[in-house]
């Protein structure tokens, strides 16, 4: 489980855009609002997935 | 470079906004996108042999938005909604639909106690299965309009996560399948026919959908709020290049662009005054009401009014770096994040529920292990289910903190966050920034001090020095001498950090500076030297002026106490807050103004970079502390603080450090801002009791705890009827903080 902040997420629609986004990567993941975090589980090539796949749609996502 | 403007649809907030910039931005051949989150419209220029339209327009379909090319018809703007508008419609309707079929039930099913006579054919005395089954139709559509509570009510039941929304979920339908098969029992036994729940069924959904709906709307109403606000924005600006005059869309205009503003309008964008003069209500925006004076090289905040006079703007910030968006900014990112307070009610919700389920299910297997029949049995777990449900408890918080920060930004007090709210007026040392914030930072003219010259004689020599320098000094010396005219100089020189030496004509040589230039051109100053010294003990800085190397006289200037500042303090100290002043002045001047305006401490002589040590002894004594200040040497101690509070929309690095912005120069908001803080929490604690409340009180009378002594057993109506009251006073409660005065 590696935790990255997106401190660039705001409502339910960013929620909702992420979730999209790393779904269409076939990555297992939690999106939370409230701390502005995605927790993924997977390897590290599956971290960079997830960054990757937030920077191409508009968030900035470092990981914690 | 071609450029083009692109509606973008389905964005929320300010992050939805940027992010549609990012993605756009990053393409190559893009030269620049702005996208306005209010207005919904991109303005982009490419260049075309890289870019497409196509590929800009696939880039920001796959980041999750709607795009489509902006064609100029004022039309397609106007039926531009909000989504929020649209989902509480939508929200409103079904609330409607559910309550007027549930009232219908209602007065089908109750009329008839009060003495409301029904038609004979559904009259339960004369035909009962007529009775139920039109009750039993009337719940479908109140059933289907409130279906989404079914969906995910039983949806996150499921999951092993029920919310309220299961509870809802569970205890209608529960109602409705017990009164169907009752219906069927009717048929040969007409008995049973005052044992139907249709109404209640119904009801709970109809009463829990309007305390729904109206959290909705008042979360609505602060985003309305802020809405209104942005749709100030005009819509077209006036370009002007090589004196040529154009008029543009705003969305359009660019860093750089020159802007005509003229009585009456709006400014488009935020900028610095390059011509003209004027006067700029600025009022929706800092809450400050009177028109604030412009002229060449004043700043000005897009979506103002220009009151009074013509000016022209050099604009410097766009999109989302505009003064507009970091408001929009701030008041979302409070909104998002929750409160300390609130994640503690949705950790007892989250508890919550699975006890309430497992007390009824309880209660009802005792009372059938009892004997009680089995419309009792489901009679007391369905009124159990109803009254807990703690929807209440959902509200509580976030109403409030709505509420609250809503209230704030009418008086122009942006809190950042939902805990930032609630901890500002939990502190208990409030530290304050003296240049900048007591202080005006302009200093003012106090004493003159004669010696060889007259007063009017010393200003005419020392203004005329001073008329040449950019020193802050020289200012508060020119306004001084206003009405005195000048003495004619010649060889003007100016001695940095010294200050001016020039001559006046068959007088001899003007000295005008500092206590160290005098020293250093062997003027003696005995004739003032007690004088001198008390006065700068108590923070003046003194100019002193010599004609031919004899000493004319001095004048003392200051730094000018805010006329608020005094109250301001006096206010936090009857708050129970310790007030420190922090400075970088010597010892004399510090403990000087912290007298003057009342204040409890005074650290002096901190250099800037040591601001945020202080405050961290200050927090290792086990103080809660506030940072006040303005500028970018505060950004470390605003974000080492407890809270940082950024004074007069200061520079953009304290705005970004601080968690509460104080759009006015106004000392009086600190107060305001600890007492908004306090009047919030305690609405939420007030909210908590009453959600509390009627909970605690029904659970047992609803298990049936009253029934075998008195025979009092909640029935679900009422069960229903009193968690909606809960809810009616949490709602309430939370929108009443909307009226306080701060």
């Amino acid at each position: 489980m590696t935790v990255i902040n997106v401190p660039g997420m705001m409502c339910e629609k960013c929620v909702a855009r992420i979730t999209n986004a790393l779904n269409e990567a076939n990555l297992k993941f939690t999106v939370t609002l409230a701390d502005k975090t995605v927790t993924v589980d997977g390897d590290d090539a599956a971290v960079a997935a997830a960054i990757e796949a937030m920077d191409d749609i508009g968030f900035e996502a470092a990981k914690a | 470079m071609k450029e083009e403007v692109y509606i973008i649809t389905g964005m929320h907030c300010a992050a939805c906004s940027s992010s549609v910039e990012r993605v756009t931005r990053k393409l190559a051949g893009v030269e620049r996108s702005d996208v306005n989150l209010m207005t919904n419209r991109m303005t982009i220029s490419y260049d075309p042999g890289q870019v497409t339209p196509e590929t800009i327009m696939s880039k920001v379909q796959k980041a999750g938005f709607g795009i489509r090319p902006f064609n100029d018809t004022p039309k397609a703007e106007s039926t531009k909604e909000d989504e929020g508008e649209v989902a509480l419609r939508r929200q409103k309707r079904d609330m409607i639909g559910t309550l007027v079929f549930a009232a219908l039930v209602s007065l089908i099913s109750m009329g008839h106690m009060f003495g409301m006579p029904l038609p004979r054919f559904i009259d339960p005395a004369v035909s009962p299965v007529n009775y139920a089954l039109i009750q039993m139709l009337l719940c479908i559509p109140a059933l289907l309009f409130g279906r989404r509570f079914f969906i995910g009510g039983f949806g996150s039941l499921i999951r092993l996560n029920p919310n309220m929304d299961s509870l809802v979920a569970v205890s209608s339908s529960c109602s409705y399948i017990y009164s169907i098969v009752v219906t069927f029992v009717i048929s040969f036994d007409p008995g049973w026919v005052h044992q139907l729940y249709y109404e209640s069924a119904v009801m709970v959904l109809g009463l829990v959908m309007l305390g729904k709906f109206l959290e909705e709307r008042s979360k609505q109403r602060t985003k309305g709020a802020i809405a209104g606000l942005m749709a100030l924005t005009p819509d077209t600006a006036f370009i002007v290049t090589d004196d040529v005059v154009n008029e543009i869309p705003s969305d359009a205009l660019q860093k750089g662009d020159l802007v005509l503003v003229k009585t009456g309008g709006r400014i488009p964008a935020d900028g610095i005054v390059e011509r003209g003069s004027g006067a700029a209500n600025e009022a929706m925006l800092t809450g400050e009401s009177l028109p604030v004076e412009k002229e060449v090289g004043s700043r000005v905040i897009g979506g103002s009014i220009l009151s009074g006079g013509t000016v022209y703007v050099r604009v410097d910030r766009v999109g989302a770096e505009s003064t507009l968006a970091g408001i929009i900014r701030l008041m979302e990112d409070a909104q998002g994040k929750k409160a300390p307070v609130s994640r503690l009610a949705d950790k007892v919700a989250g508890v919550f529920v699975p006890v309430i389920i497992g007390i009824s299910s309880l209660a009802g297997l005792i009372w059938a292990l009892c004997g009680a029949d089995i419309a009792f049995v489901v009679r007391v777990f369905t009124s159990i289910l109803v009254i807990a449900c703690p929807c209440a408890l959902g509200l509580a918080t976030p109403t409030a903190i709505m509420v609250g920060t809503g209230l704030g930004a009418k008086y122009g007090i942006l809190v950042k966050s939902g805990e930032a709210l609630e901890l500002i007026g939990k502190a208990d040392t409030v530290v304050l920034d003296k240049t900048g914030t007591i202080t005006t930072g302009q200093p003012q003219v106090t004493e003159v001090l004669e010696a060889a010259a007259g007063r009017d004689e010393l200003l005419a020599m020392a203004a005329a020095a001073e008329a040449m320098s950019a020193h802050p000094l020289s200012k508060a010396v020119l306004a001084a001498a206003e009405g005195i005219e000048p003495v004619k100089l010649q060889d003007f020189e100016e001695l940095a950090g010294m200050g001016i030496k020039a001559v006046i004509e068959d007088r001899g040589t003007l000295l005008v500076g500092s206590r160290g230039m005098m020293r250093r051109e062997g003027i003696d100053e005995s004739a003032l030297t007690a004088e001198l010294d008390r006065l700068s003990g108590m923070g003046r800085t003194p100019i002193l002026v010599a004609l031919d190397g004899v000493l004319q006289g001095a004048i003392m200037a200051a730094d000018t106490i805010r006329d608020t500042s005094r109250a301001a303090i006096e206010r936090m100290k009857t708050m129970g807050v310790r007030v420190v002043l922090l400075t970088g002045d010597n010892k004399g001047a510090a403990e000087y103004v912290a007298d003057a305006v009342g204040a409890d401490e005074a650290i002096a002589e901190v250099l800037p970079g040591e601001k945020a040590q202080v405050i961290s002894r200050l927090k290792a004594e086990g103080r809660r502390v506030v940072m006040v200040g303005d500028g970018i040497n505060d950004a470390v101690a605003l974000t080492e603080a407890d809270i940082g509070v950024a004074i007069g929309a200061g520079s953009d690095v304290a705005v970004d450090s601080a968690d509460v912005v104080l759009m006015r120069s106004d000392l009086m908001d600190i107060p305001r801002a600890l007492r908004l803080s306090r009047l919030t929490l305690t609405d939420v604690k007030e909210n908590l009791f009453w959600a509390f409340f009627y909970n605690v009180i029904c659970i047992p009378v609803a298990a049936g705890a009253l029934y075998p002594a008195f025979g009092i057993l909640l029935t679900p109506m009422i069960g229903s009827f009193a968690m909606s009251l809960s809810s009616i006073c949490v709602v309430s409660n939370a929108l009443r903080l909307r009226f306080k005065k701060l």
